[in-house]
């Protein structure tokens, strides 16, 4: 399963970081998003636009197509 | 000189910080990356200087503003680092914590934010992360200052001394390579050669660029390709996740959680503003509510109250006063015609100028501003660039020049570039009395819906345009997003009205200076002629210079000397644009000048006019701040041309159609 | 000896204000063309160095 499979208000743990983007993933890391962490969607931008999700109680919006990179259970 | 250097993750009030420490009054915002230059200051009363610098999550930049952190680290030296760490994100901020104890510099922690951790259920127990970082931490609120004495007094005391003997091992294969790189690395670097060693493993680039100046880096990167071996991964992964192991432990031995009370007002407005079908047309009617407040229903009313002061008891108590001193006709007409004109034209849209600020300011304050560059990002990846872009737009309402800067938060390069080379269609404050004054005039009623056009007017072809570049010149580069969206703010009410006076502070300064100097330059112009002296102003200097591109603007509708001669002078300052129509159009009576403007211009040309003024080309000092950021003139020459070409070609359209249609 | 006063007046007033003009025109054109952000609003106080990428 991966991060934009979950529906608003779900909550799933990080398995993988698949992100191809280096610096995109380098910087998820230093938001603290990475394996083992609880992320939870909060919203979904209308026409395939970003997601938001909160990891630690920190908000972050990114967009779509890294979210579904980022492989959750 | 030695520095105190402020470090911390974006957002976590380091500028707050820097304010309360030096009294000054820099620029502070709630989203990520309102800091993107190093700020100087002194501590007060003890003459130390101190350094503010942009946000970075670790020393490895990812962007422009996180270069000059680290570049800071490399070249500057510094006799203390003050760390300011946001407790509600403890974990992810000690990852930037161990790299600076690392550095072995003197080290304070200034934990910011306990109260929102406590809000959020963590308690950290300052005494104890001190005694397990070895450094002093100092709790602080940065927004009110509470806590900078104790924080002063803890940088007095630790400066120049030691540093602390935090050590981490990083395991056998890491610790050997670390070993190894040490011997090779000079002895003049700066920072600790652990530390140069652990970052260059860490594949920092920005130290490996400061390395390269100095000697061959074959060697290390062998080193780093053999312990990459030997570990079966990066090496950067792997000191990351030693580090994160490391910072759980500190985690758990100093920080209590309880049971978190839910953020309800974050929750509650994010559900709101970040709705799915409401969250672009909630901005859009804010966008609306602004303009209307700014132009219809505050501003106007009170820019009027003022234009009647000025050209009414203002005018004849100067000119009395001039009589008095007994001065000369000439005399008169400069201070009359030439200042009072120049200067108080455009000293009228004071109270418009500064009603905007204030909404500017809030948006800033709240942490609205992040929400807002990721509701827009779907559109700004549609055109090939992202949201964040968005951020450098809605500070250039206020200004360009430091929308420009803003851009450095903008990863890409190809889409830092291009926010930076469509900047000046955002339609800056000083293009505002441009269109107060001809709106004023000739759209009375429907003033504020004519003016919120040009703004949207000047951010759909900084769009279009967007879209042209990111499909021709810069095809087939990846664009990414990426936004921290920080927990909402109730503004405080001295915060606000220092920003927004910070912001029009500058303005009225401006006037002061240089529209003042410049009124004068014009007003002289207008009364010398290349036939002699104190000549009608059809004869004069400035109708000749004028009248040079007078031909050339007549399709737009505004083919007098009087438009050219204004247009000329705005590039100097877009203010002098109103400056010198009034100068021009002066009579010594009230309402006179929109009586006279509107017998030269009709509503259709003014409309074309004023889209002119908003497209035509950036003021000089944003073209030289473009100049610096891209480092080369090719590209801010090519920023003024689209911006000259566009406007003529939109005014045109403007006028023309208008013109087919019977339109006047 | 009062037209004599009224045209030192006159010569101060008229003066200060060229003078004082041509300064601030000099020192805007020079400051706005070195793009230390002249028209910013953290003009006064931006120790910033601009500078572009090293």
């Amino acid at each position: 399963m991966v991060l934009t499979d979950l529906h608003k208000g779900e909550t799933a743990v990080v398995v993988r970081l698949a992100v191809e983007h280096e610096a995109l993933k380098q910087r998820l890391l230093h938001l603290g998003v990475k394996e083992g962490k609880m992320v939870r969607v909060k919203a979904a931008m209308p026409f395939g636009g970003p997601v938001m999700v909160e990891v630690d109680g920190q908000a972050i919006g990114l967009r779509r197509k890294e979210a579904s990179s980022i492989e959750v259970k | 000189m030695s520095y105190v250097a402020l470090f911390g993750n974006p957002n976590t009030g380091k500028t707050s910080l820097f304010n309360c420490l030096t009294g000054s009054y820099e620029y502070v915002g709630n989203w990520s990356g309102v800091t993107v230059e190093k700020k100087v200051g002194v501590l007060r009363q003890h003459g130390v200087p101190v350094v503010d610098l942009p946000g970075i999550y670790s020393l490895q930049p990812l962007s422009r503003d996180e270069g000059v952190a680290t570049d800071f680290l490399l070249t500057e030296p510094c006799s203390a680092i003050v760390n300011i760490v946001d407790a509600s994100q403890l974990q992810r901020n000690l990852h930037l914590t161990v790299q600076l104890l690392e550095f072995g510099r003197p080290l304070i922690i200034a934990l910011n934010m306990v109260d929102v951790a406590e809000k959020r259920g963590i308690k950290i127990d300052a005494v104890k992360l001190s005694r397990h970082l070895g450094v002093p931490v100092v709790p602080v609120i940065a927004r009110t200052g509470k806590g900078a004495k104790e924080l002063e007094r803890a940088i007095l005391s630790a400066k120049d001394g030691h540093h602390s003997r935090m050590f981490i091992d990083y395991g056998v294969e890491v610790e050997r390579a670390i070993r190894r790189i040490a011997e090779q690395l000079p002895d003049d670097v700066p920072g600790d050669k652990r530390w140069m060693a652990l970052q260059f493993l860490e594949g920092n680039e920005r130290l490996a660029a400061y390395l390269r100046d100095h000697f061959d880096l074959s060697p290390l990167l062998a080193i780093r390709k053999e312990t990459e071996q030997a570990l079966g991964c990066q090496a950067a992964k792997h000191i990351y996740e030693t580090r994160d192991r490391w910072i759980s432990e500190t985690i758990a031995a100093a920080a209590i959680e309880f049971k978190p009370k839910p953020l309800t007002l974050t929750e509650k407005v994010d559900a709101v503003v970040t709705n799915r079908y409401v969250g672009l047309p909630i901005f859009l009617a804010l966008m609306y509510i602004v303009f209307m407040l700014t132009f219809n229903w505050l501003g106007t009313p009170l820019a009027d109250q003022l234009d009647t002061f000025f050209s009414g008891p203002l005018t004849d108590w100067l000119s009395r006063l001039l009589d008095w001193a007994g001065a000369s006709p000439f005399i008169e007409a400069l201070v009359l015609d030439g200042i009072v004109a120049g200067v108080g034209g455009v000293l009228v849209f004071v109270p418009q100028i500064f009603i905007l600020f204030f909404f500017i300011s809030l948006l800033e304050d709240s942490g609205y501003m992040a929400r807002v560059a990721m509701v827009m990002d779907r559109l700004m990846e549609a055109i090939g660039l992202n949201g964040k872009a968005f951020i450098p737009m809605i500070i250039g309402f206020g200004c360009n020049v430091p929308g420009v800067m803003a851009a450095r938060t903008i990863e890409q390069p190809k889409e830092r570039l291009l926010t930076m080379l469509l900047l000046p269609f955002m339609s800056c404050s000083a293009r505002l009395p441009v269109y107060a004054l001809f709106a004023g005039t000739f759209f009375i009623h429907e003033q504020a819906l004519v003016v919120f056009s040009l703004y949207v007017l000047g951010i759909v072809v900084a769009l279009g345009l967007a879209k042209l570049f990111s499909s021709t010149v810069f095809k087939n580069e990846s664009s990414l997003f990426v936004i921290e969206l920080p927990p909402y703010r109730v503004p405080q009410a001295l915060t606000l009205w220092r920003s927004t006076w910070e912001k029009g502070k500058g303005f009225v300064r401006k006037a002061g200076t240089f529209i003042f100097g410049g009124s004068v330059a014009i007003w002289l112009l207008t009364y010398v002629g290349p036939h002699g002296v104190g000549v009608p102003m059809d004869d004069s200097l400035l109708a000749a210079i004028g009248g040079l591109i007078a031909p050339l603007l007549a399709p737009l509708g505004f083919g007098a000397w009087q438009a050219g001669a204004a247009l000329i002078t705005g590039f100097l300052a877009k203010e002098v644009v109103v400056s010198t129509m009034n100068i021009i159009y002066h009579v010594r009576e009230a309402n006179g000048l929109e009586q006279m403007i509107a017998a030269h211009f009709t509503p259709l040309s003014a409309l074309s006019f004023m889209v002119f003024v908003l497209l035509y080309t950036p003021c000089l000092a944003t073209v030289a701040t473009i100049r610096k950021e891209t480092g080369s003139w090719k590209w801010t020459l090519l920023s003024i041309g689209i911006a000259l070409t566009v406007a003529y070609m939109i005014s045109f359209l403007v006028y023309q159609v208008g013109m087919m249609f019977h339109f006047q | 000896m009062k037209g004599e006063s009224v045209m030192i007046a006159n010569i101060i007033i008229g003066g200060a204000i060229f003078v004082y003009a041509g300064w601030v025109l000099v020192r805007h054109v020079k400051k706005s063309a070195k793009g230390t952000c002249a028209a910013c609003h953290l003009a006064d106080r931006c120790s910033g160095s601009c500078g572009p990428e090293r």
